[in-house]
């Protein structure tokens, strides 16, 4: 990515710990945000879970979820040492098990014997689809990566953004650690 | 570290977070006070969400800087 | 195409507007293709307003220059230089904190003149008792405009306008650290504004700044869901530009500059900025909650659903506490900053005012429900936030100990932004001293929901942020216009000001403990005289901002010239030229010293001359124009 306007003449390592930093600021503000749901679930439920919520698709959809961030992981990690061939291929991995984790998120919406109405509804519709918001954003990232690097944009020496938009995958991965046990298993 | 190096830790860190998983599901099956429970699973959860954030997401390179690991 | 057509801000109202009716025709495609025939109507006030506005968003942004100068090159096209030159700058997508830093000074100061109209025609209502001008409605949405837009004013003009024009300067940085995310924050501003105006003239909404359900739930008036977007919007405006300041403030510091060597006015901001890049989130999520029980059915703060109204007040209070030192936090540091220039002494306690700064933002997290003791919250909470709340008293405490012991015994130069100072500390002594029978459980109880909370909290931040403000504004005039204000007119401005708010609020108080009651368009007829008295005072108030404005506008356009320091000041803002060159500082400056080195002949802040910092203060009448 070119150099802004006005941008301040820095090396490259400065410019990518500024913009390491702001990534991480703006990933701990998030975290206040899925924090104040997560606190809502337990303010208004406790540690209430139906019993009917089906436990087996929650377990199928937090791992897919983790081993995307494995794809995503060596998607970057291949990109970092020059291998875009493999990096592409990883890229679409990801966004491939993240089409298939919200495709699971609408079948788990569509079997549930709540409603939005009731208190567990309330939390389990919102955080779910607060977190599948996020998740459908990392995938259009992911397919904005994709182009750049099949356009070999990336370098060994220059791919902030593909750091940056698996850094934010890996961040939703971590929203959902807290989500699933605060969804699915307190009960 | 070269690539290959990389990739396996990534391996590894995925295996841990795997096995803490499967842990969790076993917490929340096996045992029945729910207090226990919820410590437990905050414990389980947060070390999960430590091993993302070094293993994945680097956050030690917010202050050693970049190139010394990755 | 007329070149009126291609002005950014068109551009952006024409995207906008077609985002618009993109949102809601698709919505409206949706509701009829799935709701069919069994009465789904193309149209739902608050669903098609929650989808048209976020794409409405985008394409204002888009049309804006956001598209132009930024986001074409996210999609591997390449990106304008942003070229534009003079007043020009000022209305398009420029990413010099310089253009940016003015850009928002404008605007909310514009917004800060509508707010006082506003508030203007509420004091007319409550001169006597009885509806005159207002009914109940109309009143609450007067009444809530006032209230957002002057919270607003407040969390932004100092960090967002000041920070952003001084910051980087004081810091000697080319600019802040994201510089075209700069332009894409304040560019959110303008659609917070629009929004918040319709909804006034779509007929308002009731519940005032604080948005409590269940009537915020509801209400049925459009202007509830608009308020919510705005406000989620102006969110974004505050965590960004927080981001953009705690970066900058990292990593754009010039050689030298340590942390023990920052201007207070900076360390003023990063407290800040720690504040509300996290906490602003949870006004967003509580907002969020309100739309998505609207519009999606959940049950938040529908008690028949599971929920609980007073979940929203935790969550509210969680950042709405924290946001008040989101205004005062920078107005602390730009007080100690013009007290330590305009005294000719180094700040005293400097690394005690640091503190204090941090200390609040510690405390700052664990004091919201001190707004909630008559919520019907649980009972063992009162203790722990009554205490806890207290505590904030030392560092804010440490700061008054900075500013006393800085201007003791100095040789304090007595102009408009010095006078606005020092009515700040009085005012914010006042508010702070009047807090503590807020913080108190027994008196809370008795005090709360009446005019004694509207007044401590005006002399907090309408006495406190507000008159900081109007410091900085005459204090960094010069700088960012290259024109001196009228001395003159300026301590006009401060008398008219320092005289008309004490006469409007320290009545508040007492009719408060008397039991007039806050946020109603009548009231009983015995508090008649105390209403007419603070009316007519506020009208005075109101006036002050005659002088202000005309002040300002005029010596803007031809007021003499302004030196490089006119007030010989040691901070680096002060060593280039007033207006400072494109990218601030001819070379890198580099920085041997504290920052206030006054009287102290072989120190130094910036290598150079005694000139700047060791030459001894002018009289009153220096800079008079």
């Amino acid at each position: 990515m070119s150099a802004a306007a006005h941008a301040v003449a820095h090396s490259p390592e400065k410019r990518l710990r500024i913009s390491r930093l702001g990534l991480w600021l703006f990933f701990l503000s998030e975290s206040c945000l899925f924090g104040a749901f997560a606190a809502a679930r337990f303010y208004m439920n406790g540690t209430y879970v139906p019993d009917d919520l089906n436990q087996i698709l929650g377990l199928v959809l937090t791992s897919i979820l983790l081993v995307s961030s494995l794809t995503a992981y060596r998607a970057e990690t291949a990109i970092a040492h020059g291998n875009v061939a493999h990096g592409k291929l990883m890229i679409l991995a990801t966004m491939l098990l993240g089409l298939i984790f919200l495709g699971g998120v609408i079948t788990e919406w569509s079997i549930a014997h709540f409603e939005p109405s009731e208190g567990y509804g309330t939390s389990f519709f919102s955080m779910t689809g607060l977190h599948a918001s996020h998740v459908a954003t990392g995938i259009l990232f992911l397919g904005l990566a994709y182009m750049f690097a099949a356009r070999g944009k990336y370098t060994p020496a220059s791919h902030w953004g593909m750091t940056g938009v698996v850094m934010y995958w890996h961040f939703v991965d971590v929203v959902w650690v807290f989500f699933y046990p605060a969804l699915y298993l307190t009960g | 570290m070269n690539e290959a190096q990389a990739q396996n830790r990534g391996l590894v860190a995925i295996i841990v977070l795997a096995v803490l998983t499967a842990i969790e599901y076993v917490i929340a099956v096996g045992i029945d006070a729910t207090a226990v429970v919820v410590t437990l699973l905050a414990v389980v959860a947060l070390v999960k969400a430590l091993v993302i954030l070094e293993y994945f997401m680097h956050v030690s390179k917010l202050w050693r800087g970049e190139g010394e690991h990755a | 195409m007329p070149a009126i057509a291609r002005a950014p801000i068109v551009q952006g109202l024409i995207f906008g507007i077609v985002g618009f009716l993109i949102g809601i025709a698709g919505t409206g495609l949706v509701r009829v293709a799935f709701l069919g025939r069994d009465g789904g109507d193309w149209w739902s006030t608050d669903l098609s307003w929650t989808i048209g506005y976020p794409v409405a968003l985008v394409g204002w942004l888009i049309g804006v220059g956001g598209w132009r100068y930024w986001g074409r090159e996210w999609f591997g096209g390449e990106v304008d230089q942003y070229e534009m030159k003079g007043w020009q700058r000022y209305f398009g997508f420029s990413p010099d904190h310089k253009v940016i830093g003015i850009q928002y000074v404008v605007t909310f100061t514009l917004l800060f003149l509508l707010s006082g109209l506003t508030v203007m025609l509420v004091r007319y209502e409550l001169a006597q008792s009885g509806l005159q001008l207002f009914n109940n409605d109309t009143y609450n949405a007067a009444m809530s405009f006032h209230g957002i837009t002057m919270v607003a004013v407040a969390v932004a003009i100092l960090a967002g306008g000041f920070g952003n024009y001084v910051l980087p300067l004081q810091i000697g940085a080319q600019d802040m650290a994201f510089p075209r995310l700069n332009a894409l924050t304040f560019w959110l501003v303008p659609p917070v504004a629009i929004l918040l105006v319709t909804a006034v003239l779509m007929g308002g909404w009731e519940t005032g700044w604080s948005a409590y359900p269940p009537l915020a739930n509801l209400q049925t008036k459009p202007g509830q869901v608009l308020f919510n977007l705005a406000v989620i919007t102006f969110g974004l405006v505050s965590i960004l530009g927080a981001i953009n300041f705690l970066v900058t403030v990292i990593y754009e510091r010039a050689p030298g500059m340590t942390w023990g060597r920052l201007p207070i006015f900076t360390w003023g901001i990063f407290a800040a900025s720690l504040i509300a890049f996290f906490f602003t989130q949870a006004f967003a999520a509580g907002l969020a909650m309100i739309l998505f029980d609207r519009v999606l059915g959940t049950s938040f703060f529908n008690a028949s659903g599971g929920g609980s109204a007073i979940l929203y007040q935790h969550v509210f209070w969680f950042y709405s506490h924290p946001a008040v030192y989101v205004m005062v936090l920078p107005a602390f540091g730009l007080i100690l900053e013009i007290l330590s220039h305009l005294s000719r002494k180094p700040l005293f306690a400097y690394r005690w005012a640091v503190g204090g700064m941090i200390g609040i933002v510690a405390l700052s997290g664990v004091v919201w429900a001190h707004h909630m003791f008559t919520s019907g919250m649980q009972d063992y909470l009162h203790a722990p936030f009554l205490v806890l709340t207290e505590l904030i008293s030392i560092p804010t405490g440490l700061i008054f100990l900075a500013a006393i012991g800085t201007i003791w015994a100095g040789r304090l130069w007595v102009n408009v932004p010095m006078l606005f100072a020092l009515g700040f500390l009085f005012n914010f002594l006042m508010g702070g001293i009047t807090g503590i029978y807020l913080a108190d459980v027994p008196t809370d109880l008795f005090l709360h929901d009446t005019y004694f909370v509207v007044a401590h909290f005006h002399y907090t931040i309408m006495g406190g942020e507000i008159f900081a403000l109007m410091a900085a504004t005459y204090f960094w005039f010069p700088k960012m216009t290259g024109r001196m204000y009228s001395e003159r007119l300026g301590q006009l401005h401060f008398w008219m000001m320092f005289i008309g708010f004490q006469l409007v609020f320290l009545p508040m108080f007492d009719v408060g403990i008397k039991g007039m009651n806050r946020r109603v368009a009548d009231f009983p007829s015995a508090y008649d005289d105390f209403n007419l008295f603070i009316t007519l005072s506020a009208f005075f108030l109101g006036a002050s901002f005659i002088p202000f404005t005309w002040n300002l506008v005029v010596s803007w356009i031809r007021g003499p010239k302004a030196e490089a320091n006119p007030y010989r000041a040691s901070t680096l803002e002060w060593q280039v030229s007033s207006p400072p060159p494109e990218h601030n500082f001819p070379e890198i400056p580099e920085v041997v010293g504290p920052p206030y080195p006054y009287g102290q002949p072989d120190v130094r802040h910036v290598p150079g001359p005694a000139g700047a910092a060791g030459a001894p203060a002018g009289g009153g009448g220096g800079g008079g124009g």
